[in-house]
Parts: C-alpha cells; structure tokens; sequence
C-alpha cells in the first residue's frame, strides 16, 4: 500500500496517540487545535484529514469548519465523533465531508477509512482505457469505472461476458487497483477434473495421493492478502463448490494429506460466460455458493455489441509496431463482422495482417484472412462449402446434411447392411432411423432389420 | 439537576469522547512497548481522573464543569 500523508486534528492527547497508533506506516501529522489546523491544511500536501467534530469546549462541532478548507484544497475529509447525533452527521455531509465515523473502534473504522479513501481515488479509471482496457464504449467504459470503484474494497466481484471480450484482464486491473500486498492468483475452473482442481485450489502434503512427489503450496495460499481469480466458476463442480466455500468463510482450510490448517485471507474475482442463474435452477450451482462470489457483478459485452472499438483496438494492438491502413470496403467489412472470438479474434487478424505484404489491407486481404483462419480453426474439417451452407440454413441443419451423407456412404458400402453401419459408425438405431427418415424425405419406416 | 438538552448532549459527548480514548488505549496496551505503556497509562489515568470529576460535579450542581 502506498505510504500516504495523513493529518490528524484531535485535542484528545490520548486520541492522538491511539489514531496514530493505527495509521502506522504512514506519514502521520497533528494539529491539537482549529487554528493549528487551518495552517497545515492552508500549506496543503496532505492525502486524508481525521478532524475531530468537537475541538474547543465551547463549539461541539468546531470541527465541520475545517471541511471546506480541506476539500479545497482537494484533502479528503474525515470527521470523528465520539458523539454521532443525526443532525452533526447530516452538517458534515452537506459540508461536503464524505465521510463520519464513532470514534471507539478504532481498529475497524480506521481501515475501513483508508480502504474507502483509496476508492474514491480510484474512482477515476481514464488512464485504464488508454492502455489496460481500451474502449470508447459508454457503457463498458461504466462498467469498468464501476470495478475500478471497488477495487481497494474487499468486496467479490464477478465478470460475465463471452469468451475474449477481456474478462481476465479486467480481474487484473482489479487486483492492480486493490492496493492489495499479496498476489494476483489465477485458475481456469474448467481446466481441470474435480480432483486436480482440488489439489491445486488447496495444495497438497507429498504422498497425499499417487503422484503427490512433494508438497504443493496451492492457490489459496498462494492469493493470500492478493487476489483469486477464479476463471470458467460455471464448471466448478458442487462438491468442490461446498469446499471453497467453506474456506471462503472460516479463512481457513486443509491441504490434501493434512492434517494441519493452512490460512489464507484472499479476495475473489470470478468469471464465466455462462448464465449463472439458469445453472442454479439446474442444481450445478450453489445459491449460497454464488451469493459468496458476486458483490459487484460486471457485464462486458461481446465486440459485436461495442464496434466503436474496432479501430482504436486495432491502433492500440499496431501502436508500437507496424501500422495498418484500410480501404472502406475492407473498413465496412470489419463492422459487419460478427467477431464470434472478440477481442481475441481481432487480435489474432491484426497479428496475421502485420505480418502481411502489406500495409495498406483491402477487402480481398481480409476475405483471404477470414477464410484461411477459419480453415485452420476447423482443421480442415469443414468446408467452405459447408460453413457457407451452415450460415444459410443454420449448424443443425448442416450437421444433420453431414450425418445423413456419412451414413448414405457407409449403407452403400455395406449393401445395405443397417448392424454393420451401426457398428461401422458407433451410432444408436435411434439416430440411423432419423436419418433415414430425413433422406426418405420425412416417411416414417418401421425398423424391420437392426 | 439540569437535564436540558445540550448539557446532557455535552455529557454525553465528553463521556462517549473520552470512554472511547480510554478503551482504545486499553487495547494497544497488550502491544506495546514497556515506554509507550508508561506513556498510554499515564494518559489513561488522566482521562478517568477528569471523567470521575467531570460526572460528580454534573451530579452534584448539574452543572458543566
């Protein structure tokens, strides 16, 4: 955490002592009286201003005319009382003092001060759009202002959106902006099978299970006073759900083949492209589980719903290397396009056209691109021919064409023999009879040999 | 005894004030440093000592001192 300046306006020697007490490692300046104050703040210089409400014996709200002074001088304000009637605290707000706190809990409130100062602080995120997360798009441009709001809270936040629209990126900036001393810990849920997810969540004693060679800290521990990204939550499993959850809430937990708690105090971030309510109603996701991991919930949209971002993304992807200029017809093509991979996807062009020919990018460089690309995404696979007829007629119907063909193929070579297509192909009666159905053009036939 | 708003506001501010020094200082206690704890307790019998004047010359005239 950056060391800040903070001046303390307290009569109260033993106040002082204690509230400096609690500002330890920061630069720490007092002021005993109004007047003393209004000097130090007047020369300015200062982060945060702890004013006590009541300073002299015959004003009980001497304090508040320091708000304004503090505030001018772009100082954030915080008044402490040991008396918090309603009227003092409503003066303090209408004086523009953000913040108002009981003196006597000292060791929450303090934190609990610091951590909302360094919000507020935050709660400008221009300099994330220019090189973190670019974006002129209002909406997402609030949607991430919002996370950066947060960030130095302790409060979960979880990230939807599809795949490569920056969902873990945007957890970074999150943990970048926290303040927080400990690590960035990521884990792709859906990466692993229960068990190894398991292990690698809470780490594991050497000989724990065959295989454990040593012992393995785990993510946990390892996010310990950082950040948990937990990438893919939908596919954590109920069980491993149940388990988390609990190391969520008692802070505490036991590695695999241990019997002594390891604990860890970690913030959450989580991220799915999945539908988190629909996997609730289907009993895959714990309510309370997901009441654990989404304080704030952010919703990044698909490139296809924010194409103003098209070109300052292909600028900031160009900006130090080769740049790239286009035709209108290759510009009107790439905001027709649908970009089912998002920002990953246009990344992936922009790197292919940088390392093309040329510079200057027409409408048949682009349809040449999209077509290659797509052929080494398929692996060969699919066709033009049949990505064509997919976008026609939909996936269903081209997959249905494909299996109807394939099975056509394989009666002919087996004379006609249904039991040796079926096993040929490893495929249920079920699905050789629908087939058959829909090349008979909808008659329905009576299986009458398997 | 008066009972007027602002006296008993003013004591119960002076009270709430120094109470709350008095309990955070309790706590640093365990923490600190055998000078530092010379240093709160000093301070610490300061405040009893004007809290304890401070409420028996409010019971005694309901007076602020």
């Amino acid at each position: 955490m950056p060391k800040l300046s903070i001046l303390v306006v307290e009569d109260d020697p033993l106040a002082r002592k204690v509230l400096g007490n609690h500002l330890g490692g920061h630069q720490v300046d007092f002021a005993h009286d109004a007047g003393s104050a209004r000097q130090k703040l007047q020369a300015g210089g200062h982060d945060i201003c702890f004013i006590d409400l009541h300073l002299a014996d015959q004003d009980p709200a001497s304090g508040l005319q320091l708000i304004p002074l503090a505030k001018s001088k772009g100082i954030y304000p915080v008044v402490m009382s040991g008396l918090d009637s309603e009227g003092m605290v409503k003066k303090a707000h209408e004086l523009g003092c953000p913040d108002f706190y009981k003196k006597g809990n000292e060791e929450t409130n303090v934190p609990a001060v610091l951590a909302r100062y360094r919000n507020h602080r935050n709660a400008g995120a221009e300099d994330i759009f220019e090189d973190r997360f670019v974006t002129v798009e209002p909406g997402t441009r609030t949607s991430i202002s919002e996370a950066v709001k947060y960030a130095a809270s302790d409060i979960p936040v979880l990230i939807l959106g599809p795949s490569g629209t920056g969902k873990t990126s945007l957890a970074r900036i999150i943990h970048d902006k926290s303040n927080r001393p400990g690590e960035f810990v990521a884990i792709n849920c859906s990466a692993y099978t229960e068990d190894l997810l398991e292990a690698e969540l809470f780490g594991y004693r050497k000989g724990a299970f065959t295989g454990a060679a040593e012992n393995h800290k785990g993510r946990l521990l390892s996010a310990h006073q950082g950040t948990l990204f937990l990438d893919e939550i939908g596919a954590m499993s109920l069980k491993m759900q149940t388990k988390l959850l609990k190391a969520i809430e008692e802070r505490e937990f036991y590695p695999l083949g241990s019997d002594k708690p390891e604990k860890s105090e970690f913030r959450i971030v989580s991220a799915t492209l999945e539908d988190l309510h629909y996997l609730i109603k289907a009993g895959r996701l714990r309510f309370d589980f997901f009441q654990r991991i989404h304080g704030l919930t952010i919703q990044l949209k698909p490139l296809a719903a924010r194409k103003r971002d098209i070109f300052p993304l292909i600028a900031f992807f160009t900006r130090d290397g080769r740049r790239l200029s286009f035709t209108d017809e290759a510009k009107a093509f790439l905001s027709g396009h649908a970009w089912p991979g998002n920002v990953r996807e246009l990344k992936k062009l922009v790197d292919l056209l940088s390392a093309g020919e040329q510079g200057h990018v027409t409408l048949d460089d682009l349809k040449k691109l999209f077509a290659t690309a797509l052929a080494e995404e398929a692996g060969d696979f699919a066709s033009e021919e049949q990505f064509q007829f997919a976008l026609q007629n939909g996936l269903t119907a081209t997959v249905n064409r494909l299996v109807d063909s394939i099975i056509r193929r394989s009666l002919a070579e087996n004379t006609g023999t249904k039991a040796k297509t079926l096993g040929d192909l490893r495929i249920s009666t079920r699905l050789l009879y629908a087939s058959l159905k829909r090349s008979n053009g909808g008659a329905g036939s009576k299986p009458t040999e398997p | 005894m008066s009972d007027t708003p602002e006296a008993l506001e003013s004591v119960m501010h002076e009270v709430g004030s120094k109470a709350s020094s008095l309990s955070g200082a309790a706590a640093l206690l365990g923490k600190a440093t055998p000078a530092e704890r010379e240093e709160l307790l000093a301070l610490m019998a300061q405040h009893a000592e004007f809290l304890a004047q401070f409420l028996a010359k409010f019971k005694k005239d309901g007076k602020l001192p």
